[in-house]
């Protein structure tokens, strides 16, 4: 793929008047029998990064072996909207790196889409800041993760927390929407209030957070992870960050793995669903993944052949999002897939034991979620309380993970479990239902 | 689902006794709905449809093993467990992948989706250009709530009527439903607009801030999209 320098990619956009407004996140319900049309497209536009962080899911750094050439991505962008998608969110890697980012985000505007990058705004300089807006970007979301100290430790950039505002402060001047995403973990959970603070000061509008996710590099840090009876402990805390945000006119944003069905639920949801609370995993359903080299995906932010439909390459993303299986999966998938707690909650068949994401690295499949408040209240009115322990490390690949097992155990110090819950074989092995333990490890 | 009134835990529409606190709601209740409650799902999108009421037989959960315990006369209520019994069309998909699931209910999605997916940036929401609660439009304009089929795409300086009706009197919209232009006064907006006739009531906007609402006597503030946009009724 010849490197076109961000000069020379500027000079070669055309200067317009005006794009169409984009058409965002909104989808209206099928008709009977249709597929539902993604309404949010998470591109990975290059897995080449300017940082190495502790808790990166692709493990990113250097670009992918086969990543989509300009034309090609330029031709995917095409097909997404003529899949109907309303919204293309850019991530990577960090997707500046490749200056063909303002074409790409150009025709993402022209084809009615509308366009947002999600950074860790290291080198996000004026110039760039200037140019990403000039091709039609509209909200930039940088990643900060706590205050100064935690995000330079678990990015491994000194000086990095500085730029991450440096770069909120040149998208704003760009004239781009701004927000931040946070990941809560152990170095983090008790600075989001300082750090809304700061945000607000910046002039963020939205602040996403969610919980780390075991997977990628955070996979080789489980010391990073909350445990699944802290959020008893960090839900109280929420409240009073989404009371701090509405204050300062932040808007409050949880990621689909900050739940669910706690007494804050709909205080946590009320912005982002109609009704108010979590309605289930939406891998492959509204929305969808790309990755840099065209495999599409049912979510950004999960991995492995599992989760992968197939390479746009060879399929063409209608044929992949309409018909692969592996992005169908939580469409299909019935209540027998949950086992373990989530299996008998209350919630099951609405949440349907919570993200993906955050179970099927943890457990080896999904449907059975620790990391849950509702899960938490309900362990401590017993007396119990659960927490995660590795059993099995992870690979070296994107989104890779180890293997976790659930311990409950009396709350009271000293006690032995009261029952261990240990991973199930993976969705290659069973791909529906509950799977089956995978015994000692 | 609908919030409990006593503990805010989300509920079964069905539900006439909270499972968790033990409050005694009116059976069938669901959340209360505005004419843009459909708007809502435009500030940002959902993720994942909802099934935990789809009682017409698609799937249905029997709620199990709740116990009751009474401390100091409040009755609290262990650790409600269901088992999913599923039935009829829902019926599992298994391990063939058959055709239908629990988790597809298109008659129960009832508007927009999205997501919150973890690595994306947030969603956008709707585009502030004026603060409802402090009308600060230029003269002759007012800022109110814009959107297209019921969803809300912004708040904007919109041209307001001089004079517009009050309060309480009847109003017309132009165009659709959410369009934002009515014959209301300035800090006022047409409410409850009839689909087909375009017409509705008009209503006030709250004055003050979110946490300090203003509205006249006999009227209480009443968020109608989130707090964005709240109304003296
Ligand atoms: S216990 Fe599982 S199914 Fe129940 S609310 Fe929590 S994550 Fe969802
Ligand atoms: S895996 Fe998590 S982030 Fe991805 S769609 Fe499901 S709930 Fe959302």
């Amino acid at each position: 793929m010849a490197l076109v320098k961000l000069r020379e990619a500027r000079r070669r956009l055309p200067v317009v008047e005006s794009l169409p407004p984009g058409r965002g996140r909104r989808v209206l319900p099928p008709p009977r029998g249709a597929v539902q049309r993604p309404a949010l497209a998470v591109w990975e536009f290059t897995r080449a990064c300017d940082q190495r962080c502790q808790a990166c899911g692709p493990r990113a750094g250097t670009a992918r072996p086969d990543e989509l050439t300009t034309d090609e991505a330029l031709r995917l962008v095409d097909e997404l909207a003529e899949l109907g998608v309303g919204e293309v969110a850019l991530i990577g890697g960090e997707a500046y790196l490749r200056a063909d980012v303002l074409w790409v985000i150009r025709r993402i505007r022209e084809r009615g889409m509308s366009c947002s990058l999600t950074t860790g705004g290291l080198g996000l300089t004026q110039t760039r800041a200037d140019a990403l807006v000039e091709a039609g970007l509209q909200l930039v979301s940088v990643s900060i993760d706590g205050l100064e100290a935690s995000h330079d430790t678990l990015r491994g950039t000194p000086g990095g927390w500085r730029r991450c505002f440096e770069a909120l402060a040149h998208s704003r001047k760009a004239g781009a929407r701004i927000a931040a995403n946070t990941q809560i973990n152990r170095l983090t959970w008790r600075e989001l209030l300082p750090l809304g603070e700061l945000l607000a000061d910046a002039g963020a509008e939205v602040w996403q957070m969610f919980l780390t996710m075991p997977h990628g590099n955070a996979a080789d840090h489980p010391e990073l992870l909350l445990q699944p009876f802290e959020l008893l402990e960090l839900f109280p805390m929420l409240d009073r960050v989404i009371a701090r945000c509405a204050a300062r006119k932040l808007r409050f944003w949880p990621g689909n793995n900050l739940g669910y069905f706690g007494p804050l639920e709909g205080k946590l949801r009320r912005l982002q669903q109609e009704d108010g609370h979590y309605k289930g995993c939406s891998a492959g359903r509204t929305g969808l993944g790309i990755e840099a080299d065209g495999t599409i995906k049912s979510c950004p932010s999960v991995g492995g052949a599992v989760n992968a439909g197939g390479n746009w390459r060879d399929h063409g993303l209608r044929a992949l999002w309409e018909r692969a299986p592996e992005i169908r999966y939580v469409e299909q998938r019935g209540l027998d897939s949950l086992w373990g707690y989530c299996r008998e909650c209350y919630y099951a068949d609405t949440c349907m034991g919570g993200c993906t994401a955050m179970s099927e690295p943890l457990l080896g499949r999904p449907g059975n979620n620790p990391y849950c408040h509702h899960r938490a209240l309900e362990m401590d009115r017993m007396g119990l309380r659960e927490r995660v322990e590795q059993v099995a490390g992870a690979d070296d690949q994107a989104f890779a993970h180890g293997l976790f097992r659930v311990v409950r155990e009396p709350k009271a110090a000293g006690a032995g479990p009261v029952t261990i819950e240990g991973p199930r074989c993976g969705r290659e092995v069973a791909f529906f239902g509950p799977g089956t333990p995978l015994g000692e490890l | 689902m609908k919030p409990c009134s006593g503990c805010a835990r989300h509920l079964r529409i069905a539900e006439s006794v909270c499972p968790f606190c033990g409050t005694h709601l009116a059976e069938g209740t669901a959340p209360g709905g505005w004419g843009w409650a459909v708007g809502l799902a435009l500030l940002g999108a959902a993720c994942g449809t909802d099934k935990g009421d789809s009682e017409s037989g698609d799937a249905t959960t029997e709620v199990t093993g709740s116990t009751s315990s009474t401390t100091e006369g409040t009755t609290l209520t262990s650790a409600p467990t269901s088992s999913g019994t599923i039935g009829g069309t829902g019926t599992s998909s298994g391990s063939e992948g058959g055709e239908t699931s629990t988790t597809e209910c298109v008659s129960c999605s009832s508007s927009s989706e999205g997501g919150a997916f973890i690595y994306a940036a947030p969603d956008m929401g709707v585009q502030l250009d004026c603060d409802p609660w402090v009308q600060d439009c230029p003269d002759g304009q007012k800022c109110a709530p814009v959107g297209d089929d019921g969803t809300l795409t912004a708040i904007a300086c919109v041209p307001a009527a001089n004079p517009g009706a009050a309060v309480g009197e009847a109003c017309t919209v132009q165009d659709q439903p959410h369009s934002g232009l009515d014959d209301c006064a300035k800090g006022l907006v047409c409410f409850e607009v009839d689909a087909g006739t375009l017409t509705g009531m008009c209503a006030a906007l709250c004055t003050g801030s979110p946490d300090a609402p203003v509205c006249a006597e006999g009227t209480t503030c009443k968020e109608v999209i989130g707090d964005l946009v709240s109304l003296c009724l």
